[in-house]
Parts: structure tokens; sequence; C-alpha cells
């Protein structure tokens, strides 16, 4: 069957954008069109993740790395008022040769494995014979939420139970791969439900690691820029 | 070329999302060499792990997994706490010595 | 060689078929056009309620009640000579009221506004998107609205400017915490990002369940407010702050800060930062109606029972507009709903407007200390009492 999705042409056409405002984002002189266009290079990667049925961490990209992140940035370069950067970003000296030449040596070589190292029923194939656990436990009765046990010990899910193949299966595997093609996920996949069932059972140690993290970073960052003598006296 | 496989060149797959990731990746890593303003390098910096964040989310789309997307959580998280420590250490640089620029502070340089 | 490549318009999301392309197409047009023809209102509403509330007349001499003023403001404002100031950076200058306006007029995308309707077969929801992370993509295109205001204060080449940027972009990040953390205990209770899913929960009678007994009480609607009230007025509160108006709104003050970040701008860009604005302030009443008042539902009749009367009563029309009764009973439907949304919305709009005529302002530190001091430890109590009574309510 020849034909073209509307993904299809959604995605080309945000590709060629962002790889336009992240090229834009290394080569502009000024702190402040660099923080404007990487800004807008976050936004698009949320428009992809829309795309790819991760609305969660699409609308996470939004709110923490365009919202907050990167007004962070631009605040910090106002504060500092920088004039334009005197130096030239290209001076063709072998250094810079070495260092240009260098990054287009790994972007080939990442081209290359993600262009020809996956290949798409490869990928497929792991999960395709196990269904996707789907986040049904959530009983909206009216007003008060109940919810099934779930098992914090449990390391696999079912899902990953049955995909759990060791080397003797791997004659089924095999014959696994004959007939796969990409589906579309089902609709429950992505959703923030589906998403916190793994974060709360099996990397719940990690999120809690995470948020004494973001503890640590708060304070460091407070105590790293805070001016001598506090807020509420002259400074000398 | 055939139309089918034009049809196989253009129509959406992991590998396209792959391609794409690796580009930003390196142009990243463009920015971290080249540049000589701490905060742009910063900046690559962030565009770096945004690109592996579209990794994570492409694999787990495709492999039908959702831990992928859960890593991405935890790489954000990450990332923000990373930027607001690299800012602030920025901050202070700047106000004891009233420059960004990375090509003043040699002094270690052999 | 791309002749046989055929265009296939649709994915599950945008709607399988150029019919559904061009209903979607048509959906955005009308919100979007409806939005920035309602600013003009609303600004009218400001001047007359204003004056009414200052013991004054407002415009009254062009048109009746004077509502044609704000036309003959937009004709001036488009005639306006356009200038830029001198150590101005030109680009951004020029970029920063569309950076505005931009999540002004975004954020209303995931906002039902009435029940879906069904036409000879075809479904269309009342929505421009019904994403089912609804709730936090308006927050996250909300947060949007702070380059808009970083990007003006800096291009304008003027120290109060940026002043005035900087201040108004730190109380609207520091107010979106509180914002997004008072609205955790209603998502607990909602179970759900999705607005329509919100507004399914709000139909009809309150009710709970409390260690397997159904309770009922079905004089009050099922409404938001009334198992949320304390997350409701703290709410209310983050969303005046979000939109910077009175008495949050410091970095528009006259006497502190000349004109803030948009002092330097006049005619028609002033126009679209003020678009932008009151674009906030819209979308902040319909969630407030969405969140807490049952949205576009009456109250205590449920849409089903709505359907119903209008099939009993929509019979006349049927004939001149050549649809089927079910038809003109869906059709009617929708706009009652659209008259309830409209209504419900309108009342907080003018209570926008009546709080910025009674209260003063604050200074901006009061301001930075309620945000951070009062609203966001309120707001985590909110969540923890929530939780408990939740967690005592479920065992038995």
């Amino acid at each position: 069957m020849a034909f073209l999705t509307s993904e299809d042409i959604l995605f080309h056409f945000f590709a060629a954008a962002i790889v336009v405002s992240a090229l834009l984002v290394v080569f502009v002189s000024n702190p402040i069109y660099s923080a404007l266009f990487l800004a807008l290079t976050m936004s698009i990667l949320s428009i992809f993740f829309f795309m790819l049925h991760a609305p969660f961490v699409a609308v996470a990209q939004l709110t923490v790395y365009a919202g907050a992140v990167m007004v962070l940035f631009i605040m910090v370069v106002m504060l500092f008022d920088l004039k334009r950067e005197h130096e030239e970003v290209v001076k063709f000296s072998p250094v810079m040769i070495a260092k240009v030449t260098s990054a287009a040596l790994l972007c080939g070589f990442l081209i290359g494995v993600g262009w020809l190292g996956v290949n798409a029923t490869q990928v497929n194939a792991a999960t395709v014979l196990a269904p996707q656990v789907e986040a049904k436990d959530l009983d909206k009765s009216h007003g008060i939420p109940v919810m099934g046990p779930v098992n914090p010990d449990e390391d696999l899910t079912a899902a990953e139970e049955a995909n759990f193949v060791d080397s003797k299966d791997q004659v089924k595997k095999e014959a696994a791969l004959e007939k796969v093609e990409i589906k579309l996920p089902p609709d429950e996949f992505g959703s923030t439900a589906s998403l916190s069932k793994k974060l709360f059972s099996k990397y719940v140690f990690a999120f809690e690691a995470v948020s004494l993290l973001l503890l640590v970073a708060i304070v460091g960052s407070v105590a790293l820029a805070k001016s001598k003598g506090g807020t509420h006296h002259v400074s000398r | 070329m055939s139309q089918d496989s034009l049809q196989a060149f253009l129509h959406v797959g992991i590998n396209h999302y792959l391609v794409l990731s690796g580009i930003l990746f390196s142009i990243g890593v463009l920015g971290v060499l080249t540049r000589k303003n701490a905060i742009v390098i910063l900046m690559s910096i962030e565009l770096m792990l945004n690109a592996v964040n579209l990794d994570f989310v492409a694999f787990s789309r495709y492999g039908n997994n959702i831990d992928g997307q859960a890593m991405v959580f935890f790489v954000m998280t990450i990332a923000a706490a990373e930027a607001s420590v690299g800012l602030a250490i920025a901050v202070a640089v700047f106000k004891r010595f009233k420059e960004v620029n990375i090509s003043k502070f040699e002094n270690l340089k052999g | 060689m791309f002749g046989r490549v055929t265009l296939w318009i649709g994915t599950k999301e945008m709607g399988s078929g150029l019919l559904e392309f061009a209903i979607n197409a048509l959906k955005i047009v009308i919100v979007f056009v409806a939005i920035v023809s309602t600013v003009p209102l609303l600004v009218w509403v400001e001047r007359r309620g204003s004056a009414f509330m200052q013991n004054r007349l407002g415009p009254n001499r062009v048109g009746p009640l004077g509502l044609l003023q704000l036309l003959a403001d937009a004709i001036k404002f488009i005639f306006k000579e356009e200038f830029i100031p001198d150590h101005a950076d030109k680009v951004l200058y020029f970029m920063a009221p569309g950076l505005a306006l931009l999540p002004a007029a975004l954020t209303f995308a995931a906002v039902p506004f009435s029940s879906p309707v069904t036409i000879m077969g075809h479904t269309i929801n009342m929505q421009i998107a019904d994403i089912n992370v609804g709730i936090i993509y308006i927050f996250a295109v909300a947060s949007l609205a702070v380059y808009g205001v970083l990007t003006a204060g800096w291009s304008s080449g003027n120290k109060y400017s940026l002043i005035g940027a900087l201040r108004a972009c730190s109380q609207m990040i520091s107010y979106e915490i509180a914002m997004g953390l008072s609205l955790i205990g209603v998502l607990i209770m909602y179970q759900s990002f999705s607005l329509n899913d919100m507004i399914a929960s709000q139909i009809g009678g309150f009710n709970f369940n409390w260690h397997g007994v159904h309770h009922a009480f079905k004089y009050l609607p099922a409404w938001g407010i009334f198992y949320q009230p304390l997350s409701f007025i703290l709410f209310v509160t983050c969303g005046f702050a979000e939109t910077n108006r009175m008495p949050f709104d410091l970095p528009e003050g006259e006497a502190e800060l000349v004109g803030g970040y948009h002092t330097e701008y006049g005619g028609f860009k002033f126009n679209m930062f003020f678009m932008g604005e009151y674009g906030h302030m819209i979308t902040s009443s319909a969630l407030i109606t969405t969140l807490f008042f049952g949205g576009y539902a009456l109250p205590l009749i449920s849409p089903e029972q709505v359907a119903a009367f209008w099939i009993d009563h929509g019979a006349g029309l049927a004939g001149p507009l050549h649809l089927s009764i079910a038809d003109v009973s869906s059709l009617m439907t929708t706009l009652t709903h659209l008259a309830v949304f409209g209504l419900k919305t309108g009342f907080w709009l003018f209570f926008y407007v009546w709080v910025r005529w009674t209260l003063p302002r604050f200074r901006y530190d009061q301001l930075m200390d309620l945000g951070w001091k009062t609203l966001l430890p309120w707001s985590l109590v909110n969540l923890a009492l929530t939780a408990t009574v939740i967690f005592f309510a479920r065992v038995s």
C-alpha cells in the first residue's frame, strides 16, 4: 500500500524545524537568542513526544524544560547583561577543524547506527507476544478512588515475565520474528496511570532518591548564588 | 528509486527517530566543543540530554514498553537539577570574575 | 514520481478523513476568533463595571451603552504610529507581543465548552483537543506565558522594563507551583487529568462512599467546590497571580514601574499584550468553572435529561431544518450547554474585574511571601487532608 500518513508529514516537517533550531542554538552569537532557540527546540521536542504516544512526558517536557529550566537560563543571561561574544564562532584554526570533524564523525556514527543498526521487527518482537499491562485497576466509583493492590516486591510485570526468554527458547523467538508488524500501542499506553504504576512499584527507590537529589540541588543552588550578607544588607 | 522503497524511506519508523536523536546529540556536542561562553555550553549539554530523551521515548513506543518513559522522567528531573546547580556556579563565577568566557579561565593550562 | 504516493490524511488523533480534518480546522478558527472578539467585550465590562463600582459613568458616548467604544479604540490602535525605541533589540521587540498572545490562545484548546453534538451520523466534540492529560497540558502551555513578558522587558532597552519583566517572571513561576499543588487534591478526587472526565464526575447530586456505605444528598450538585473548598480558594488566588491581575499586578503598576514590561509598547503591539492577558483570564475562568462548578453541565440535571427534554420539545424545529428529531435534540442540548458554560465563565470573568477594582495592590515582597509562605504550605495541607480523608473512607 503506497501511502504517506499525515503523521509522517508532520514528523518530517518538525524534524527539519528542530534541526534548524538546534543549529541556531549553537551558531548564533547572542546568548539570549541561543536560549530562545533552545526553548523552541524543547517545545518542538514535546510535539514529538505527543506523536510518540507519550502525553505525560510531553507535558512534563513543556512544563519542566521549556517552562522552567529555559526561563532560568534566560533570566541568568539577562542578569549578566552579556554583550555579544566578540570572538567568532568558527575560526578555521586546526583545533577548530579537529573539533568539527570529530563532531561530524560522531554524527555519522550515530546516524549509521540509528538507520541500519536497529531493525524495527527486532524491537517490536520482544513485546508483541505479551499483552501490554493496562491501567484498569482504578475503580471510578464516584468521589472515592479504589485501587487494586500493587505488589511492590514484584520485579517484572506479567508482560515482561512472558518476554523473558533464555537461549533455550531461541527457536520460539525466531519464529515470532517472522510475522511481526509495527502496531499502534493500546490507548492506555503512555497515559499517566500506566506510567505511574511503573514509577511507584518498580522504580520507587529511584523516585524517592531523585526527590532527595532535588532537595540537595535546591539547597546547593541557593547557597552558591546567594550574595554575601544576604538580601537585606548592603553588600560591600 | 522505486515507489515502495521511497515509501519505506519516508514512512516513519523507529530508525527516523534514532537518526534525529543522533543529529541533535551531535549538534549538542558541537556546541560544547566550539563555544566559549559557559552559559551556551550548559545549554548545549541540555540539548544533548533532550536528544537522549527522544531516543528513550522512541524505544518505549516502538518496543511497547513503558520503562523508557519512566527513564525519561528521571533524566528530566536530573537535568533540571544539574542546570540549576550549573547556573548557580556560573553566577558565582560571574560575580567574582565579571566574566563567563571560558578562555579566560586557563590558569591550569600547562 | 509522486503520482502514486497518495496522501492519507489521518492518524487516530487528527481524525480520519478529510471531513474531520476540515471540522477540526474550522473549530480552531472559530474558537480563536471567539476568544479574540470576547476580549473587547471584556474590556467593556471592565470599564463600565469599574465605573459602576467607583460611582461614575464609564464610556457612554460611542454606541448604545458605550459598546462601540472598543471598536473605536481598536481602530485608533491600528492607526497609531508604530515606533521602536533606539536601544531596542528589533527582532525580539517585534516578536514579544506574538509570544505573549500564543500561549493564551493555545491553552483554551483543551477546554470543553459544550457537550458533543451528533449531526447526521458525525459526532463533533465541542473541544479542540480531547487530550487525556488535559489539565496538565493547560498548565504546561500557560507556563510558556513567561517568554512574552521576558522578551518584552529585555528587548525594550529600558531598565524599568527589565526590572518589571523579571519581577513578573518570578511572580508567575512562583505561583505556578502553588497553582499546580492546589489542584492535586482535586485531581485525586477526579482520578483523571482529562477535563471531560471531570465534567462527567460532577453530574448529579452530591454523594460519596464512606466505609462502603453510599451517602447521597440530592439537593446539592456534585460540584468540585463542595468536595474541595480549600483547593478552590487557593486556585482562584493563584489564578489572579498567574494572569498578573490585581491585586497581583505590580509588574504592570503605573506608580511603581511606569508601565512595567510593556512601557515601550504602543499601538497594535500593546493591544496584543492585552489580548494575551485577557485570553489568560478567559482560560482561567473556564478552568474554574470546569474544575469546580460542573463545566458546561447544568446543576443536578444530567446531559441525558436535557437531551430527553429537547426530544420532547424540539419537534417544531425538525421540519424547517430538515434534520431528524435526535439531531435537533442533540443540537439544542449543545446550545443549552454552551449557554450555561458562557454564563458560568462570564460570572467568573466579572469576578476578576470585581476583585481588581476592590482590592489594593500587593507590594512585591508581600506578593512573593504570600506565594511561597502561605499558598504553598496550604496547598500541601489540602493534599494531605484529601489523601487522609480518602484513605480513611476506604478502610472498612
